[in-house]
This record gives C-alpha cells, structure tokens and sequence, in this order.
C-alpha cells in the first residue's frame, strides 16, 4: 500500500493565542512494502505527520493517500476512516498506557474485534500475535497490570499486531527499553517486514535507523528537510539536522579513509563491517 | 475536545488579567450577590439585569474573553432555560393572581408574570456563567488558589488547614491539562485499535469509554504516587512556613477597579434598600421615561 503526503500543512488549536503549525507543507512518497524512517527533533511534527497518516488528525490543508483512502479536510465519511485504521496502524509512544481488560489476551483480541472478528477468530489471532511478540500460553490468562514494562509494551504491540494491518507505524517502539528488551522489539519488527507489511519507525535511535531503514526523511520545524538512504544521510549530514551519527557509520568511514575498500553503503551493523574486513583480509 | 477547553485561561495581557486575583474574587462575588437582587417591580429589576449584561459584556470585550466560548456554553443551557419557563408557567402560583394574562389552557390563566419571572431566572444564570467565565479566563487557576488561600489565612488560627487546602487545590488544577492530554493521546491510541467514541451503540459506546477511564486512571494514580515521592524526597512539610514564589500584589488599577465596582454596587444596594423600603417600590420606567409599562 503506497502511502502519498502532498502539501501537507497542520495547525493545533487555530485562531487562538497559542496556535501552532506542526506541519508546513509536507509533501513525500512512501511505497509498497517499505521499511523506513521519519526522524527530527522533538517538536518537528514526526508525531503530528503518522497521526494524520490514519486519519486521527484531518489536515487543516493538503492531503494524504494511503492507497486509495484519501485524507483531506474535506469529507471524511467514518466507516472509510475505520477501513483506513485496519489498513494502517500505529504502535504509539508507550503504548502500555493503552491496556485496559483483565487478562492479556481479551486485551489483544480487543482491536480486532473492534474491526469485525469475531470473538473465536479475534482469540485466535490475539493468540497467533502474543506468541510472535514472545509471550507465550502462560501470559493469556494473566492480567495486563501485573506485567513488567517490557512485556507489557510487547502486549500492546501485540494488540496492535492482532488487527493485521498492511503498515505498521512505530513510534520510537524502544523508548525505555533495555538493550535487550529493545533488540527483541526490533526483531519483531523486522519479522514483520520480512512477512510483508510496510513499516514506519519514527525514532531518535540512529543505530536502528542505519540497521533497518531503508529511507529516511528528516523533518524539521514541520518541514521535510532531507529524503533519501541512512548512508546519504549520515555522510551528508553536518549536524545541520542535530542528528548524531552512528558510531559504527563514523568508525566505517574512518577506516575508509584511511584506504580500506569499505561499501559504506553495505553497513548496517557491526556483523556487516566484520564481514566487509573479512573480505578484504581473504583477498 | 473543544468543550472542555471553555472558560480556560487565555493568555492575554488585557487590564482585566493584570489585577490581582484576590481582588479580582473579591468583586466577581459580591458583583454576584448584587445580581441576586430582585426589585418589587419587575420592570424595574429586568432593567438593571439588562444593565448588568450590557457592562458585563463590555468587560468581555475589554478582556478578550472569546464571544463563542460564551455561547458553546450556552449550547448546555437551552434545555434547563425550556424546564425553567415550563415549571413556572405551568405551575399556580398564587402571587400571580389579579395580574395581566397572557392565554388560556383550557380554562388554565398564562400569566404574563410568570414568562418575566423565568426569564429573569434565565437572565440571571446568563450573568452568572458571564462573570465566571470572566475570572475564569483571565486569571491563571494557581493564581486564583492563591487568592483563595489569602482569604483563607486567618483561618490558620482555629488550626484550619488553608494551606493544605491550597496546595491540593492547586495541584487538582495543574493537573487539568496534563490529564486532559493523557485522554487526547489514550483516545487516539484507542482510536487506532479500532475504538469509536463516537457512533455505534449505547453498549459499544460504553465499552469505549471503559477503554479510555482506565487507563486514565491507572496513568492518573501512578503520577500521584510519583508526585507524592517527588515531594517528600523534597522534604516538602505542609506545617512549614513557606513563601510565595509568584508575590500578588495590589496595584493601583487594582484600587481603580474596586472603587469603581464597590460605588457601582453601593449605587445598587442603595437603590434596593430604597425600593424594598418605599411602599410600591421603585418604576424605573415611570420615574425616567414617564411611561408605565405595567408589569
């Protein structure tokens, strides 16, 4: 499902003292199965723009396309809206907060029953999604709230997952995460790009943007400042973006420097580089 | 979303925000009483609501406070204005005997007095909610406490707790917005789950908003507890004696206002004393403009 932003512009609380524009004329291209990234400081609108992806926001002016919904300040009509949000999920920042039900599975066959599964098909595939995110029979009866903060963010994944949406939009899925429990998230994510969903990932963390995303776009102050691959974008980026570059990426091209036959473009992580000097050490 | 934001704070710099909320309070509830005075003739107390408004509204206009947060919360009132006419119109009442009828009901006398009476009633709810709006957005809800709290210090001495009092009221209204933004953000992540707060059902509907108060409260009861240890690892003692960071102070357009207010309503208080005194009580109408409306 392409997903297409044209002009998009989006202004909290308009004609009063304390209005703001978090958008200012975005205008960008996101394609069928994809994994990319939105980044830029906090403040930059990456929020405001996934929440108008799926329609939570209507755009005081331009509008989105996903696929063939089409989000405008025009008309809206709210049984398409709930189509799109089957389409298109997002997993927000600390999505814990949204748990509600007693036990972790009723929790996760929420969503999809909310889109029209019936009970026995929205257990099954609340089931099917608490066991992808790791959390196995034992947790099903459990109730939400006596869960550890990692588990819990991967029930609220989970929930999210139950729906079986075509693009998955993460909101920094890590933020307070250990390094484990991090990886884990991020290779449920990958998992799920391998299975054919297109993904989204709105971060700060600049390792996973160079592991995992294919295309970056940078906003900044509500404007789309930079497109393309992590590679062009941390090679070009002179901390105009504040964006720190990944400490692989700056080890990577120092030793290109220094002449090693390194494809910059080829790093994702570390296992990419070892393999890379491996190469030129054999030849 | 929007409803809720009504008779919130609105940072201008108008001459209404700058006087001190002590003040401030001190004349939005005696203003309140004056309302509250009903003249012997009708006529006579339908033209002072009616001067009331028109000054109210000024003030409105002289602090920026939005003309449609006014009427968005009118939008509540239409049904209690309809149940207000209905009680006293339909229901006898012995002091309107002997005056002008309006209609009958199958026999049933309309009194005209009767419709004056609720829409004075009415008149008077609009004042009301004009005035609160007023205080409410143009002083800050901390700045309002501590106005509270000055008013309530002298209370201090019978071991009544103001300053606790204070403080809890004060955090209940930091808290607004930041609870108010939770919900924003849960009922978006619940959108996104597929939740509808607004169509479908009366069952849905509820399992809905169940989806939403929970983990409003779970979010609200782990940030108080948070709170509670922020505090204490502060050392915060409520029997200490503290000082105010923000010091209100009286300013002499404060003194303007409140003489100017205090005569307006000692010109009214007069005027009432009078009229409750004299035997027929004062015709505004007959007095000024030689005609006598007859109610």
């Amino acid at each position: 499902m392409p997903i297409k932003v044209n002009n998009l512009f989006y202004t909290y609380l308009p004609k009063s003292p304390i209005q703001t524009e978090a958008l200012r004329g975005v205008t960008l291209g996101i394609e069928s199965h994809s994994f990319c990234g939105i980044l830029g400081q906090t403040g930059s609108g990456k929020s405001t723009l996934i929440q108008t992806l799926n329609a939570l926001l209507i755009p005081t002016k331009g509008d989105v396309r996903v696929d063939d919904f089409l989000i405008s300040n025009k008309k809206n009509k709210n049984k398409k809206i709930k189509q799109l949000r089957k389409h298109l999920a997002i997993v927000f920042q600390f999505p814990e907060y949204q748990l509600f039900e007693e036990t972790v599975e009723k929790d996760v066959a929420f969503g999809a029953k909310n889109f029209g599964a019936s009970k026995e098909e929205a257990f099954n595939k609340a089931h099917h999604a608490l066991i992808s995110v790791g959390l196995d029979e034992s947790y099903f009866k459990r109730s939400p709230f006596e869960l550890s903060g990692g588990e819990k963010r991967r029930v609220a994944i989970a929930g999210i997952l139950a729906i079986e949406p075509d693009i998955l939009v993460l909101d920094e899925p890590t933020a307070g995460l250990d390094p484990k429990g991090a990886a884990d998230i991020m290779s449920l994510v990958e998992e799920m790009y391998n299975q054919g969903k297109s993904i989204i990932l709105v971060t700060h963390d600049m390792d996973l943007v160079l592991k995992y995303c294919q295309k970056v776009f940078v906003l900044k102050e509500g404007q789309l400042v930079f497109e393309g691959t992590p590679s062009d974008l941390f090679r070009d980026v002179e901390s105009n973006f504040s964006i720190e570059i990944p400490l692989l990426f700056q080890y990577a091209n120092k030793l290109k420097n220094h002449g090693l036959p390194i494809d910059i473009n080829r790093i994702k992580d570390t296992q990419d580089l070892i393999n890379q000097i491996k190469e030129w050490k054999q030849s | 979303m929007n409803s809720i934001a009504l008779g919130r704070y609105t940072p201008y710099n108008t001459f209404t925000h700058r006087l001190d909320p002590r003040n401030k309070l001190f004349l939005v509830i005696s203003l309140m009483v004056v309302i509250f005075f009903q003249f012997k003739i009708m006529s006579t107390t339908l033209l002072f609501s009616g001067i009331y408004l028109l000054l109210f509204l000024i003030l409105m206009l002289v602090s920026r406070v939005s003309f449609l947060s006014l009427i968005s919360s009118l939008r509540g009132m239409w049904f209690l204005a309809i149940f207000v006419v209905a009680v006293y119109v339909l229901i006898p009442n012995s002091n309107y005997t002997g005056t002008a009828v309006a209609f009958y009901i199958a026999d049933y006398p309309i009194y005209w007095q009767a419709f004056y009476q609720s829409g004075y009633i009415i008149l008077r709810l609009l004042l009301m909610l004009i005035l609160m709006l007023i205080l409410t957005s143009t002083t800050k809800p901390m700045d309002l406490t501590f106005g509270l709290e000055w008013y309530m210090s002298p209370l201090k001495l019978i071991r009544f707790p103001a300053h606790e009092i204070a403080m809890t009221i004060s955090i209940a209204l930091r808290f607004i917005p930041t609870l108010l933004d939770e919900t924003a953000r849960i009922m978006k992540a619940q959108s996104s789950r597929g939740v509808d707060f607004n169509h479908g059902g009366l069952f849905k509907r509820f399992k809905a908003i169940i989806s939403l108060i929970i983990p409003l409260f779970v979010s609200a009861i782990e940030r108080s507890e948070e709170l509670a240890n922020a505090m204490q690892v502060r050392g915060y003692n409520p029997r200490a004696k503290r000082t105010h960071f923000h010091i209100l102070r009286f300013r002499v357009a404060d003194l303007f206002a409140f003489l100017f207010t205090i005569l307006f309503i000692g010109g009214i208080i007069t005027l009432f004393v009078f009229d409750q005194i004299s035997a027929g009580g004062i015709n505004v109408f007959e007095i000024i403009f030689k005609i006598n409306p007859g109610f």
